[in-house]
């Protein structure tokens, strides 16, 4: 009798083991401290950057729920305007 | 004899182990395993108890990239299953044996100031944690074309802060999501910390296009040649007719993360992770915070 172990599969199997560390806030850009000269145009990116997030978080919610057989977030009233 | 010869070989190869792991998580050459992954440690050291153990023979295939192990019976297994855990064991007392007693500058970072007795959250945690807020506590500041910096206007600082929180909304959830997704947070718990944090995100939308649509009268109103000061007292002007809206939906986000912290978490399992999760509720929570200080401060929230 053998086995065989390749290289995906430990890594597979120290993916199952190894819990997920909570890093992800690094997303948060320190170029928001750092702004360019023009009003307008560092309005709008920070508008961006924010309407950027908050769509992808209500993305990934409304993914989870769906995927995990609950109803998606209600349409915000506000927006649908 | 032999006895003492196995006892002695046991004893060397935990040693060595041991003193691998070591110098894996002092090592510059992988810095991704430190002191904190206590899982990945917990791993390392069941892999390299086993070269104690196992007089497996393997041949490594350099082409495929596979290791093949032969001579694997029932008995085998059994017999090699049985010698792990005793040199993992003997392993476990030589690390515990020799181990600093935990007295890395790490770990007193761990500790709050006025933490009693309780134990304190990993050292990553809290240090993320305390980057994140010492990175946004600060002030926002334009570069100009001279090389020199500018103190930036009231409504894009609060922007400013305002994209943070709402990235910082966003990798709660992909934690949220990811620690469920290993088990850490069952499907009913996560369920209902995910529809906050949805809530949050769309609260946050309406706040954003409030603040921003602010932003912009203040810009035609004050024109292009306006002083940082002219845009202020615009935008101030501007989002008068919001100030009600902005209000209600700061409120919303302040009550969903008391909520989040006041219960909510407790569906997570671990305590470390729980404590991360909410470490960065209150990153959240400063942020938006210091949004309702600056536009009450400015009259346009009363």
């Amino acid at each position: 009798m053998s086995i065989v172990l390749t290289l995906y599969k430990f890594a597979a199997l120290l993916g199952a083991v190894i819990l997920p560390d909570i890093e992800t806030a690094l997303k948060i850009k320190a170029a928001f401290e750092s702004l360019g000269p023009e009003y307008k145009a560092n309005i709008q990116a920070l508008t961006d950057a924010a309407n950027h997030a908050n769509q992808e978080t209500i993305d990934k919610v409304n993914a989870w729920l769906t995927e995990n057989g609950f109803e998606p977030l209600p349409p915000d009233p506000a927006k649908a305007k | 004899m032999a006895a003492e010869n196995v006892v002695i070989s046991q004893v060397t190869a935990a040693a060595v182990s041991v003193a691998f792991i070591n110098w894996l998580k002092a090592s510059s050459y992988f810095p991704w395993i430190t002191q904190e992954k206590a899982n990945l440690l917990r791993v390392l050291a069941v892999i390299t108890s086993g070269i104690g153990a196992l007089g497996i023979h393997y041949t490594w295939d350099p082409a495929a990239h596979s290791l093949t192990f032969t001579g694997l019976s029932l008995a085998a297994i059994f017999g090699a299953a049985v010698a792990w855990v005793k040199s993992f064991a003997v392993q476990e007392l030589a690390y515990q044996a020799t181990r600093k007693n935990n007295g890395t500058g790490a770990v007193a970072i761990a500790k709050k100031p006025d933490a009693a007795s309780s134990a304190a959250p990993p050292a990553v945690t809290l240090l993320l944690a305390g980057l994140t807020l010492f990175v946004f506590g600060g002030c926002a500041v334009r570069h100009l074309p001279n090389g020199a910096t500018q103190k930036a206007t009231n409504f894009e600082q609060i922007l400013a802060w305002n994209a943070a929180a709402a990235q910082a909304n966003d990798g709660f959830a992909d934690n949220v999501i990811g620690l469920q997704r290993t088990g850490v947070i069952g499907i009913p718990e996560a369920k209902n910390i995910l529809l906050k944090q949805g809530a949050i995100a769309q609260a946050d939308q309406r706040i954003t296009d409030r603040i921003s649509a602010a932003a912009k009268c203040a810009g035609e109103q004050a024109g292009p040649n306006a002083t940082a000061a002219q845009l202020d007292s615009a935008a101030a002007a501007c989002a008068q007719i919001s100030g009600p809206g902005l209000a209600s939906d700061i409120n919303l986000i302040l009550g969903s993360l008391t909520d989040l912290n006041s219960g909510m978490l407790l569906g997570v399992k671990n305590d470390a992770k729980r404590q991360a999760l909410s470490e960065l509720l209150a990153t959240v929570q400063v942020l938006v915070g210091k949004i309702y200080s600056s536009l009450e401060s400015q009259g346009v929230i009363k």
